[in-house]
Parts: structure tokens; sequence; C-alpha cells
């Protein structure tokens, strides 16, 4: 999309024009989505969660500033929308002082072929409150300072979650690469299977295996 | 250092594989709807109405169904053997049956040319002679008429009319019709009429080829044979934003700011059911009892569905179905009495299937969408006719084949089992393939046998709110 086309739309939006609304709507749908499903533990979590966003895009364009890129804006308030979304169920999360972390182990992630889409369902196997600090910390770049701020949680809260997910990850790779080599047959033994009926039956007279 | 670097890739891993969805998600309808009615669209249209046509129509199959599922005044259904009894008692004393049955023998080519008028004589009527009770008479093809043989006749060659000839399925023909009864002249009671086989088959017209030489068919016998809106109701809304403070205040989401700290409200986003049209085409494979011996058959469909409560479908529509099946004649049930049991029966039935099941999703991601439902199917029968294989084609000894001419209905008597796959195409369209067992509650059709079917469906899903929501 042109700037000039955006432009286009954005002023149609201010001016709660619905098909304006409707193709701006269309035109980034798939970039906020994208945010919202890291965020969501499925689809139609992400679509609600985004709806709000977009819902908060359209009742306060008017507040935005040309001047900046609108993308940028978008996807701001697409991963507040889902921090406040997943604020009010974190009381259910998991919140664990980082003394009680387990040591993780190293994985080498050079070698394997995950997709986006494994790795978004890595993600959204997380429990919410790993997936969202792991979200906020590791893919949108926040410290654990303003993670905490932002989610009501300690500090050590924040570290532990984070710990907790890159451990939960780094398993769920580990299984997918063994999944993966099982397929390719690497560092299995072949197991030969044999033919009965061809095998002749043969007499040994007693006279030992060895021999 | 390797655990700091270590971490620092994973980090980097996600960051780098998540930031550039090379799948991206389709863009769906029912998400906008969603919005529009966040910001306010009217309902308009057809689809403002359709929640309501839901429930009326919804309310009008249960009418229907339980209209015919009442119970009823008639005789109950009885075991073949019981009913042949108990026919002949009441055939004096009840109206005339509607049910009538052509049966019609198969031919023996090669003694054709051996059969004359006399044996046609012999062969089509004497029961009032020997005075056997009518119940017993059967059909006997040419090569045993050394015996008393109570023939049933070609209809369609000479439309003479018999009375009181057996055939596959009869029992006793109460009609008197053209020339004098032959049941009159046995039991001694004018117009009897027989009782039916069962309940819902009284209006049944039924025609057998039974084995007799075509010269001999002579005669008609009359007798008595038996489519997800993403439901937010419930969710907490958003009230601000961090990235705007200045305008939070003034939301028109109804959100609150307390010295900075974000407040939490519920709004639920208003509901909006979704409404799909598939067609449907698939093979299957249909046996009796298992799907052991199986014989292929193929389903063509076509199926409205409505989302109307979040992860739940219900669907309903009309199948076109063909389903072959064979069964050994252990099997097939039947108040004709055999002189020489078939060894196997091939059926042929064309049903008409309208199903109505509900659907829970169990997975929806990306394009991909995948439910799990359950439902009844009630079977109307277009076409219901056996093929009887007797292993020998040297001598024929009996039917070889019979065509149920009226619709048997057998509602709410089967159960369905689905699994079904869909991915979308286009925010408008989408493709499925639908794993389904079909799983017979009660008997069905003329032989009264359970027909399983597993079959695999490939459809073509259109959403028809795209059409009729408001711009």
């Amino acid at each position: 999309m042109g700037e000039e086309e955006l432009r286009q739309l954005i002023r149609g939006c201010i001016e709660q024009n619905r098909k304006s609304q409707k193709m701006l709507y269309k035109a980034f749908y798939g970039f906020s989505m994208a945010i919202c499903l890291r965020y969501a533990g499925d689809r139609d979590e992400a679509a609600e969660v985004m709806n709000q966003g977009f819902f908060k895009v359209f009742t306060k364009i008017s507040s935005y500033d040309a001047d900046r890129p609108f993308k940028a804006w978008l996807g701001r308030i697409m991963m507040n929308v889902s921090i406040d979304y997943y604020r009010a169920n974190l009381k259910m999360a998991y919140a664990e002082d980082l003394e009680n972390a387990e040591h993780i182990y190293d994985v080498n992630m050079a070698d394997n072929n995950l997709n986006y889409n494994d790795l978004l369902a890595m993600v959204q196997q997380l429990p919410q409150g790993y997936r969202t600090v792991f979200n906020l910390f590791a893919i949108d770049g926040y410290s654990h300072e303003e993670i905490a701020d932002m989610l009501n949680i300690n500090i050590g809260t924040s570290k532990s979650n984070l710990f907790k997910a890159r451990q939960k990850l780094k398993q769920m790779i580990t299984d997918a690469d063994s999944s993966a080599n099982y397929n390719k047959r690497i560092d299995f033994n072949p197991v030969v299977a044999m033919n009965g009926a061809a095998v002749k039956p043969k007499l040994y007279n007693n006279k030992g295996i060895r021999e | 250092m390797n655990k700091e670097k270590d971490i620092k890739n994973l980090d980097q891993f996600f960051k780098q594989g998540l930031e550039d969805p090379v799948d991206k998600t389709v863009f769906r309808d029912a998400d906008w709807d969603a919005l529009e009615q966040m910001l306010g669209g009217k309902r308009t249209g057809i689809v403002f109405w359709l929640p309501w046509l839901s429930s009326a129509a919804a309310i009008l199959i249960v009418a229907f169904g339980w209209w015919m599922l009442r119970p009823q005044a008639t005789n109950h259904a009885q075991k073949p053997q019981q009913q042949m009894a108990v026919n002949r008692v009441q055939k004096a004393e009840q109206p005339a049956v509607t049910d009538k049955n052509k049966q019609i023998a198969a031919v023996n080519e090669s003694e054709k040319n051996d059969i004359n008028k006399n044996d046609i004589n012999n062969t089509a009527v004497k029961p009032a002679a020997t005075g056997k009770p009518i119940t017993e008479l059967s059909v006997q093809p040419k090569h045993q008429t050394t015996r008393p043989a109570y023939i049933a006749a070609n209809t369609v060659i000479n439309k003479h009319r018999v009375k009181g000839a057996m055939l596959p399925g009869e029992t006793v023909n109460a009609e008197q019709k053209g020339s004098a009864g032959i049941s009159q002249a046995i039991t001694g009671q004018p117009n009897p009429s027989p009782d039916s086989y069962r309940d819902r088959d009284n209006s049944r017209d039924n025609e057998i080829l039974a084995a007799v030489p075509l010269p001999i068919a002579i005669g008609t016998i009359e007798s008595e044979m038996p489519g997800i809106t993403p439901n937010t109701a419930g969710n907490p809304d958003i009230a601000s934003i961090n990235i705007l403070p200045e305008t939070t205040a003034g939301s028109s989401a109804g959100s609150d700011t307390k010295a900075g700290k974000t407040i939490i409200k519920k709004t639920g986003v208003p509901y909006r059911p979704q409404y799909a049209l598939s067609v449907l085409a698939s093979q299957e494979l249909n046996g009796v009892g298992s799907l052991q011996q199986a014989s292929g058959g193929i389903d063509v469909g076509l199926l409205f569905s409505a989302g109307l409560v979040k992860k739940f479908t219900i669907s309903t529509g009309l199948h076109y179905s063909l389903k072959p099946y064979t069964l050994p004649f252990s099997e097939y049930h039947t108040t004709y009495k055999f002189k020489n049991a078939p060894q196997t029966v091939s059926a042929d039935c064309r049903i008409l299937d309208i199903p109505i099941n509900i659907d829970y999703q169990v997975y929806n991601k990306s394009r991909n969408k995948i439910t799990v439902g359950t439902g009844l199917s009630s079977y109307i029968m277009m076409h219901e006719s056996y093929t009887y294989d007797y292993g020998s084609s040297d001598v024929l000894y009996g039917p070889s084949y019979y065509a149920v001419k009226t619709q048997g209905k057998y509602y709410f008597s089967i159960m369905n089992l689905e699994a079904s796959y869909q991915r979308q195409v286009s925010s408008k369209f989408g493709v499925s393939l639908q794993p389904y067992l079909k799983i017979p509650l009660s008997n069905i059709g003329y032989s009264q046998i359970k027909v399983e079917t597993f079959g695999v469906a490939a459809g073509l899903n259109w959403n028809i709110n795209s059409l009729t929501k408001p711009k």
C-alpha cells in the first residue's frame, strides 16, 4: 500500500467512513494478527484481541501523528492491547521465583528447519505468563523492569517466567529435532526384517552353536 | 559465556522466525463483522432475520420429528414368522390393505420352450383345490411342477391378476379385483385383508421377478410385503492502552484511568452468528454389521451450517447417496419363504439423507480449522432393490430380483460421527475434508438390516455472510 493511499484511508477513518475502516482493517489484518497470535492461545482469542486493538485505532485515530510510521503505531497498539487483555488473567499465570528455576541445557538451534508456524505453535503452547513475558522481552525488546511495570508483577517473577519460557521452548525444539531425526533415519540403528519363508531349516547335529 | 550466548541465540531465533510470517493469516469476514458491531454497525438484510428463521426451522424440525415418531394405534412391528400367522387371523377382520407387491419370476431360459399353456394352468392357481392354507404357498419353478405350484406371475407381461399366490415377502392378498378372489375360496370369508408386516410399510408396492419361465408368468399378484463468530461476551475489554494516555479519558469504549493504572472493564462484543453453505461429494464404504465386506458407494450433498454459539456449529442439508452392499442370505430378512435359499443378496439402495449435526471446533489456527461432530440422519429410500445370487448358474431356484417400489422413511434412524478439516482459501471460500461414519440406530429398509457407512467427503464451503452483511 502506497503512502498516499494510506493517508487517504486514514483520512477516511478520521471521518468515520466505514468503507475506509474496512480497507484499513483488511490491509493490516495479517500484520496485526501476527502480533496478537504471539500473545494469544489460539486464533479466536487473537482475533478478539486484535479487534479490540482496531477499535482503539478507529476511535482514537485522530490522535495519530501522521509524521510517524503508521505501522509502528498500530503494532504498539496491538501489543499493548494484547498485554491488557491478558493482564486480567495473569493472576492465574505461572509466577515463580528465579531460585526455583532449573538449569537450562544447551540446544543447537542452527540445524533445525522450524518455520513460522512451528515457532508460533511453540510460543502459543507456553502458559500465559511465560508467553507474555517471553514475547515482551525476547521479541518486543522490553526490559524486566518495564515488563514488571506493565504487567504489575515483580522483576523476579518476570525473570523467572522468562527463564521458564526459554526452558520450555528449548525442550520443544529438542523434541522437534528428535522427531525430525527419526523421520530422516538419523542416529537410529536400522532393524533388518527377515523373510521367514526364505530361511532354510538346518540341522546342527548337536555340534554346538560355535562349530 | 556459552550459556548467555545460547540464550541470546534462542531469543534471536524466535524473534527472526516470528517477525516475518510466511503463511500470513487469511482475512476472515467474521472478524470484521464482529468489529463492525463494536463500532456500532447496523444489522440489516436477511442476516438480521436468519437467527429467527433458524430458530423457527429448528422448532419445525423438532415438531415434525415428534409427529412422525409419536406412538401409533396400529400394530407394532413383529417378526415375519409371527406376522405370517397373525395375518391369517386378522385378515378377515381388517380392511383391505394398501400394500401391493409384484414379483416377477426369474427366467430359466433353458426351459422356456418346454412350457405351454397347460403348464400355466397348472402352475397358476390351485390353492382352492388343495385347501392348503394360503400362507404355505410359494413360488415354484417350472421344473418342480410335479407338485402343486402356486406360482407368482409376471405382471408386466400378461397383466392377469392371480389372487392368493404367494411371493417373496407376501402374505395374503385380500383385495378382490377383477376375477373371483382365491383368498375367499380358501378362507371362506369375503374380501379378507392381511395385516402389514410393519406399521410403517403399510403403503408399499413391491415387485418381484420370480424364478418362473417367462411363458408361465401370467398374472399379477397383489400382496403385502413387507454451518463462528468469536463470541467475546464475558471477556474483559481493554480499557486503555499505554501509548495513548492523552486520549484514554475520552474513550468511547467506556474505559477509565486512575492514577496511570489501567482498569479493565467487561464490555462484551456483540454476538454475530455465522452461516455457510457447503457442497460435498464423497466416496464411501457400506457394509452390513461391519465394514469388512464393504461395497463402494458415492454421496453428494448440500449443507447449510450456522455457527450459533462460539465453537459450536449446527448443520443440516440434503444428501443423495448410492449405497450398494452385499450381505449373506442368513442376514437378509424377508417374510417370503425361499424354496432354495440364495447364497448372497446384493442390495442397491438410493437414499435421500437429511442430517442434523452439531460440530465442535477443536482447533482453529491460521487458515486451518478442525471440528468434530455428531448428529442424526433421516433416510428416505428413493430406490431399493435386491438381487439374489444362488451361487450356481445351472439351475434357478427362486426369485432373482426384487424391487421395493414405495419409499421407506426412517426418521432419525442413523447416528452420524464426523471429523472435518477445513482450510480457508479466501475470506469467502474454503475447502474441507470430512471423514465420517454412519451407524444405524434401527433396522433400515425392506430387509430390516443395519448398514454401516464410512466415507470421506471433499467439500467446498461458501461463507454466505459475506453477501448479506451490511457494507
